[in-house]
């Protein structure tokens, strides 16, 4: 279905796409990751005909796309989602116009198109929205009816550029299935990129893309084979971090739980704790190819005073905007020195929540205090705030946005040189400090932002969606600052994002779906509860998890996709033999049984869908 | 072209509209503010010079001079005497006053001997076409007062003028500058509103809709003309209504000749809007560019504010490189010369012509796929 061969395609001075070749198959899903930047929404385009190239060839169903004339030709053929929410659909039409309006500009046949609207409609359960203004939907649901638009004329290559990004976990889910089982049953082929590791399981094969190159390629078994062996320890972990830092490399502290690579096998008894070699995972892979400089992070300043007790301190706070209910009745309080996550996907009040404690929007009802302040005047004054991107001037230098924002809060000039050059350091930025910033890759961006908002040495930063869009590597850094921020100078953090893996980074957390905070408390609390209630999880692997999950739906039992396998839900133990004679009638093969401990994922669908 | 693929964009498009208000006062609001604007503002008439006299010879024939000044209402507007000329001085210093007569004493004493009189005339000079306007009134009303003095002792004059202005009776600058409009407005909105219509999808995202589907460059672009046109025709009878009814300028010639004009102006400055949709990626950019090209063709080479006739060889050439100028010399002959299908046709083929080469240039310049 698509051929690209040596593909090159560079946009004035940068080579955007340098190289690069693959081949998608019938039925088959091929998966685009990598970092923001990278070139993978480059790649999409091309292929989908909406976006020339200088060399290679690019073959698309037959057709050879180096001419205009046969590029057209193709495109009857081809469905292509853009990146971003819903900037496919026309925000003030309804539901239904815009699967109408996809139909005849595809131009099918109107008998036809009524049967396949129906049939979109009901599988995305969006029957009952179908009189909804698009713009009114919710992030999941514009999602579903974008690739419901994109599917609606029977297309034989399916192109979607990060269609899950941003949207909450059952969304995402529910999102999923749909195209595993179009693509299956229609026969089509489908390129699809994503943020979210988990996801890339799923693809039959995938590529890491890497500044335009295609750093590795192949299935996602091949390509665990790259990153030597992963080991796990979760007893006594603050004690050997120093230890472990040192002699391995992309070390990661998730709750009480040690991640690192190793290059070759290690003794397990080098250390006095156990340590667990586990399965590698593609985010394993992704720090293992991204070659990137660890940068040690060091304290920048201390703190002047301290903060009492409670940092922020929220109160039934409520914010409507005309009769759409944004913050619904929130409550909770920050302790000084803790990292606080507002975790829910986009549309959940996240933005909203943080700009009414800096201040930026009135509150319909119920107060806050932070460090003790109610005045917005003087909160303004005590606080450091990176807003959800454009925090940067995009038209000065990297040196000149910090000096800006340093002079904006009045720090004294000697005092300014020292951070500046803090700042540099942990960046990395020293030598480019003269360059714009929009030339920059967002993981920088964010990273420059956050710097930015903390020059004047605040007691307290809030952070909004600092993380959204950059690749695990760079996350992980900003990670890393952070807990430097609070753990050694003390500094309140109260961070927001729509990735659940975020949560265990946090100390803890608020759960937010639709303006309600439906949980809070400290990551492992939260899924000890959650446990209680779900019972036992099961994670399975075999050979058709779609197939596996409409078998159980039809017995009435929860399970999910869960990276290339199912993660199932039940009150009961349930062994090896319980599922094979579930599965085996229907000739699926069942390779492996493992309980596993929710994640956080699993407990905010659980919250959401027990409501 | 499949008419169906024209009118799914048609459709979608007025279903946008509909919903969107901005775009709705765009569409509708500016042309409707820009005619009102400038047919208020832009009076060249001069009107109401506000006046006044300084009579020291208080005899019969200076008061007679005076009431000859009085009675001219519809130039003059008389707002007293006043005892001294350095009062007229202050008046016109002030702003109060633009104009001042003043008759001197032993006026009557002179006439009356046989001897030649003089008055004195004070006209505020700071706007001096305004201020050679106002002397001429005041010569006129001299020359009548001098005629009829005269033909107490003479029979008949051996040479007297008859003066007709064709096309515009009564000089009225009015009746120019507001149907002069239509033209201009109708080269302004609908480039706006079609480049608008097309630099929104791309703006959005939505234009990868376009560019993935298999419709044709000359769909999309058709479908997206008729649009604009459409909205454009209920302007072309709106500012119609406008010009004959509020400002009351007459309408001699045929009305559906204007109609027919009409589409075909339309269907140019929509071309011209398509043709600066493919350039441009962001609506601020397609409102200013689209300003900025099209304002000033349309009012300064159009001969709207300037005769083209009289321009300087380069722009007189420059002038007939663009639409705007057969436009408004259509619109014109159209209002006031009641010219028929055969004075306009030239003109009107030019327009053709412009609409051919924008829209060729439109599906030449549209692409789609990025580079």
């Amino acid at each position: 279905m698509i051929v690209v061969r040596q593909l090159k395609k560079r946009f004035k001075k940068r080579e955007a796409v340098k190289d690069v070749g693959f081949e998608v198959k019938k039925g088959e899903i091929f998966g685009l990751i990598g970092p923001d930047g990278a070139g993978k929404s480059t790649v999409m385009k091309i292929v989908a005909g909406v976006m020339s190239f200088e060399d290679g060839t690019v073959q698309v169903l037959g057709r050879d796309f180096r001419k205009e004339k046969e590029t057209e030709q193709a495109k009857a053929k081809i469905a292509f989602m853009p990146q971003g929410l819903g900037l496919n659909l026309y925000p003030t039409l309804s539901v239904e116009e815009n699967i109408d309006f996809f139909a005849v500009l595809h131009d099918l046949p109107k008998d036809e198109a009524k049967g396949r609207k129906e049939l979109l409609l009901k599988v995305t359960n969006l029957t009952p929205f179908r009189k909804r203004e698009a713009q009114k939907l919710s992030g999941g649901m514009t999602q579903k009816l974008g690739v419901c638009c994109s599917l609606i004329h029977k297309p034989e290559l399916l192109i979607l550029d990060e269609p899950t990004t941003g949207i909450d976990p059952i969304s995402r889910r529910e999102l999923w299935r749909l195209i595993v089982d179009f693509v299956s049953k229609e026969g089509m082929a489908a390129l699809i990129s994503t943020s979210y590791m988990d996801e890339a399981e799923r693809f039959s094969s995938l590529a890491l893309m890497i500044d335009g190159e295609f750093v590795a390629q192949g299935a996602p078994g091949e390509l665990k084979r790259l990153c030597g062996s992963v080991y796990e320890i979760d007893k006594d972990v603050k004690e050997v971090l120093p230890e472990i830092k040192k002699k391995f490399r992309h070390v990661r502290l998730k709750g009480n739980t040690l991640r690192f690579l190793a290059a070759r096998e290690i003794e397990k008894t080098f250390l006095p704790v156990a340590i667990e070699r586990v399965e590698p995972n593609l985010e394993d892979v992704f720090l293992a190819l991204k070659k990137e400089e660890e940068i040690e992070v060091k304290a920048p300043f201390t703190l002047k005073g301290t903060v009492r007790e409670h940092a922020v301190t929220v109160e039934r706070l409520t914010k409507q905007f005309d009769s759409f209910v944004a913050v619904s009745d929130v409550s909770f309080q920050i302790n000084s020195g803790e990292i606080f996550g507002l975790l829910g996907p986009n549309g959940a009040g996240k933005t909203t929540l943080i700009k009414m404690l800096c201040g930026l929007l009135i509150p319909t009802s119920g107060q806050f205090s932070v460090a003790g302040k109610r005045n917005p005047q003087e909160v303004k004054e005590i606080i450091g705030y990176m807003s959800q991107r454009f925090s940067l001037y995009k038209d000065l230098t990297i040196l000149e946005n910090l000096e800006l924002y340093g002079n904006i809060y009045k720090v004294p000039a000697p005092v300014l040189r020292e951070r500046i050059s803090w700042a540099l350091e942990t960046t990395g930025l020293e030598k480019a400090k003269n360059e714009k910033t929009d030339t920059l890759p967002l993981g920088l961006k964010q990273r420059l932002a956050l710097m930015c908002s903390v020059l004047h040495n605040p007691a307290l930063i809030f952070l909004d969606e600092p993380t959204s869009g950059v690749d695990p590597i760079q996350r992980k850094v900003f990670w890393d600052i952070i807990h430097v921020l609070a753990g050694e100078v003390g500094v309140t953090v109260l961070v927001s994002t729509h990735y659940m893996d975020e949560a265990e980074y946090c100390d803890r957390l608020c759960l937010m779906d639709q303006g309600e905070a439906i949980a809070i408390g400290g990551p492992s609390k939260l899924k000890e509860d959650a446990k209680e209630k779900i019972g036992h999880i099961y994670q399975i692997a075999l050979d058709h998890p779609f197939a596996a999950l409409d078998i159980l739906e039809k017995k009435g039992l929860y399970a999910s996709f869960y990276e290339n396998g199912i993660r199932m839900y039940s009150l009961q133990p349930i062994s090896l033999d319980d599922v094979e004679e579930l599965f085996s009638p229907h000739g699926l093969k069942v390779f492996e049984i493992k309980e596993v401990f929710p994640s956080i994922e699993d407990v905010f669908v659980h919250l959401v869908t027990s409501r | 072209m499949r008419i169906r693929q024209i009118t799914c964009i048609f459709a979608r498009e007025s279903h946008e509209f509909f919903r969107d208000k901005i775009l709705r006062v765009i569409a509708f609001a500016m042309p409707l503010s820009i005619m009102l604007i400038f047919g208020y503002g832009l009076a060249l008439d001069v009107e109401n010079v506000p006046m006044a006299i300084v009579d020291e010879d208080h005899t019969p024939a200076s008061r007679e001079l005076s009431y000859k000044f009085i009675e001219n209402k519809q130039y003059f507007d008389f707002k007293g005497f006043l005892p001294k000329v350095s009062a007229i001085e202050d008046g016109i210093l002030s702003g109060r006053l633009r104009f001042g007569l003043v008759i001197p004493s032993r006026f009557y004493e002179r006439l009356k001997e046989g001897k030649s009189s003089s008055v004195q005339v004070l006209i505020d000079g700071s706007f001096p076409s305004r201020a050679s306007v106002a002397k001429t009134y005041a010569l006129g009303i001299i020359s009548n007062f001098n005629l009829e003095r005269l033909g107490t002792m003479v029979k008949k004059l051996p040479l007297r003028v008859e003066t007709r202005y064709w096309f515009n009776e009564n000089l009225k600058q009015r009746n120019i500058t507001v149907c002069g409009l239509i033209p201009i407005i109708l080269s302004i909105a609908p480039t706006i509103l079609t480049s608008l219509l097309v630099v929104r999808e791309k703006e959005r995202g939505s234009i990868y809709n376009i560019w993935t589907s298999s419709i044709t460059k000359a769909e999309f672009l058709v479908g997206k003309q008729l649009f604009a046109l459409a909205i454009s025709m209920v302007n072309f009878f709106n500012l119609f209504l406008i010009t004959v009814l509020l400002f009351r300028v007459p309408f001699k010639g045929n009305f559906f000749l204007l109609l027919f004009w009409g589409v075909l102006y339309i269907l140019v400055s929509t071309s011209e809007g398509l043709v600066i949709s493919c350039f441009v990626k962001t609506q601020v950019v397609a409102v200013l560019g689209t300003v900025v090209i099209t304002l000033i063709p349309a009012f300064l080479y159009s001969g709207y504010l300037v005769p083209v006739s009289s321009m300087s060889a380069d722009a007189y050439l420059f002038a007939h490189a663009f639409p705007p100028y057969y436009g408004l010399s259509v619109a014109k002959g159209l209002f006031l010369k009641a010219a028929g299908f055969r004075t306009i046709f030239p003109k009107l083929l030019v327009l053709f012509l412009f609409y051919v080469i924008y829209f060729s240039l439109a599906i030449h310049f549209f692409k789609k796929r990025e580079s």
